[in-house]
């Protein structure tokens, strides 16, 4: 009677477990870059001629960082500029913008797209080891586990770019 | 109505050698017999009042059934009937005192279904609205059982009750809720710890504990405000990879224990931490994995 009292007990507790969360499969990636690409924006001086009109951010290639960008920060305004956000597939479709971002499938052009905006001052950011030889300004990196950028103030300086002490502060490296 | 019978009997055999000064415990066993319960109850407890009376075995013994019956009849079992802890109290003290044994075993029966009702409440409560109170039942018949029966092993009992225990504050447990200071989320938290300590290898818990640290991380990065400073941005970003090292062994446990239904969302978990930790070997190899599983 007592190891029947246990058992049905035992059930009786088994019908109130059941599990289970799932893990949440989303691309935070796309969100953090985003939002760095804003920070970039904020705490960047661009030279006074490049202080009118929209604020372009430019992306050269395929990825879901565009979109993000376009419902995040598209119309928002970066002090008196209102952002716009830009899509190009090619290099010759490439127009002038405040920032460039190169996908690492594109990133072979690096150098060519520094060479063409180096007076637009275009902050050019890339996702690929190696890029801020080739001119671009920051890289994305993984640092201690934790999405983070690398900094070039030689280049910034050299297309008259005032890095904010903020970025500096968080960038994984600067040279 | 054969443990009337009984107890009667046992009456009438111990009212034949009581003593003169023991008209109350005669008058208890009188009432308790006719079932007048209430007076069966002012009865005895006035002869334990009484020295001699209080010395002897059958005082209370007598007491813990009066009590039992209070409980079971008068108080409708009610789980927070101050009857049901006398009828143990007074069942231990008759074994205290029973240096020929004659009372012993029955006491003890007693007392082993009186704990079991506490177990019973303690079960009957288990839901999110009572799970706190069912813990305050399951810790008193945990403490009491052991305190009588010091050799019980619970550790079976411990995981069955946590487990269960652990789904209703989980379930109670609402992410998108606002709790600043994280109460909820600790609250959950400590339930699977709480199986885990009594259950080390209980792949449930260390998958659960998993996804509580995994998904707060996620939650944490997608409500962040787009325009939030670069400072509280990489305040939030720190306490996500925390969190995701957090996670990350219950959820390696969880994959080398096997013994969880939920394979393939192991595997999906141990694939978006990797993600998440910026780990990208480690995830290409969570991949692989579930491609195995799906192709089984």
């Amino acid at each position: 009677m007592k190891s029947f009292l246990r058992i049905a007990m035992a059930a009786l507790l088994l019908l109130f477990v059941s599990g289970a969360g799932r893990a949440q499969t989303t691309d935070t990636h796309v969100k953090v870059k985003s939002m760095y690409v804003y920070q970039f924006a904020s705490l960047v001086d661009w030279p006074a001629e490049f202080k009118k009109g929209d604020f372009v951010i430019g992306v050269f290639g395929k990825t879901p960082l565009y979109d993000e960008l376009v419902l995040k920060y598209s119309n928002k305004m970066m002090g008196s500029q209102a952002i716009k956000v830009k899509n190009f597939m090619s290099v010759s479709e490439i127009t002038a913008c405040h920032i460039l971002i190169i996908t690492p499938d594109n990133s072979d052009k690096v150098a060519e797209l520094v060479k063409k905006f180096k007076s637009k001052s275009t902050l050019i950011v890339t996702e690929k080891e190696g890029k801020l030889k080739e001119g671009a300004v920051i890289n994305f990196v993984i640092h201690n586990n934790k999405q983070s950028f690398e900094l070039s103030k030689t280049n910034a300086n050299k297309i008259k770019l005032v890095i904010g002490t903020k970025i500096e502060g968080y960038a994984a490296r600067i040279e | 109505m054969l443990k009337r019978i009984y107890i009667s009997l046992l009456l009438t055999v111990a009212a034949t050698f009581a003593m003169a000064q023991k008209n109350y415990v005669e008058m208890a066993a009188q009432y308790f017999k006719e079932r007048n319960d209430v007076k069966a109850k002012i009865c005895i407890d006035s002869a334990i009042l009484n020295e001699n009376d209080a010395k002897d075995p059958y005082t209370w013994h007598l007491r813990g059934h009066i009590y039992k019956e209070c409980y079971l009849t008068l108080d409708s079992s009610d789980r927070n009937s101050l009857n049901r802890l006398i009828s143990i109290e007074s069942f231990e003290k008759s074994s205290s005192l029973d240096t020929k044994n004659e009372f012993t075993e029955n006491n003890l029966s007693n007392i082993r279904y009186l704990l079991n009702t506490y177990r019973s409440d303690a079960v009957r409560l288990m839901d999110t609205v009572n799970y706190v109170e069912s813990e305050v039942f399951y810790t008193t018949y945990r403490s009491l059982t052991l305190k009588y029966f010091p050799t019980t092993d619970f550790t079976r009992q411990d995981v069955e009750y946590y487990n269960a225990y652990a789904t209703q504050v989980y379930r109670k447990y609402n992410p998108y809720a606002p709790d600043p200071e994280g109460k909820m989320f600790n609250e959950v938290l400590k339930a699977y710890e709480k199986v885990i300590s009594f259950d080390s290898e209980n792949c449930l818990a260390h998958y659960q504990i998993a996804i509580m640290y995994y998904n707060k991380g996620v939650d944490k990065i997608l409500s962040l405000d787009p325009e939030a400073s670069i400072d509280i941005m990489n305040q939030v970003l720190d306490e996500c990879v925390a969190l995701f090292q957090k996670s990350k062994p219950h959820m390696l446990k969880a994959w080398e224990l096997k013994s969880c239904k939920n394979i393939d969302e192991i595997v999906e978990g141990l694939k978006g931490i990797s993600y998440q930790l910026n780990e990208p070997e480690e995830f290409k190899k969570w991949e692989e994995e579930q491609k195995k599983l799906r192709d089984k």
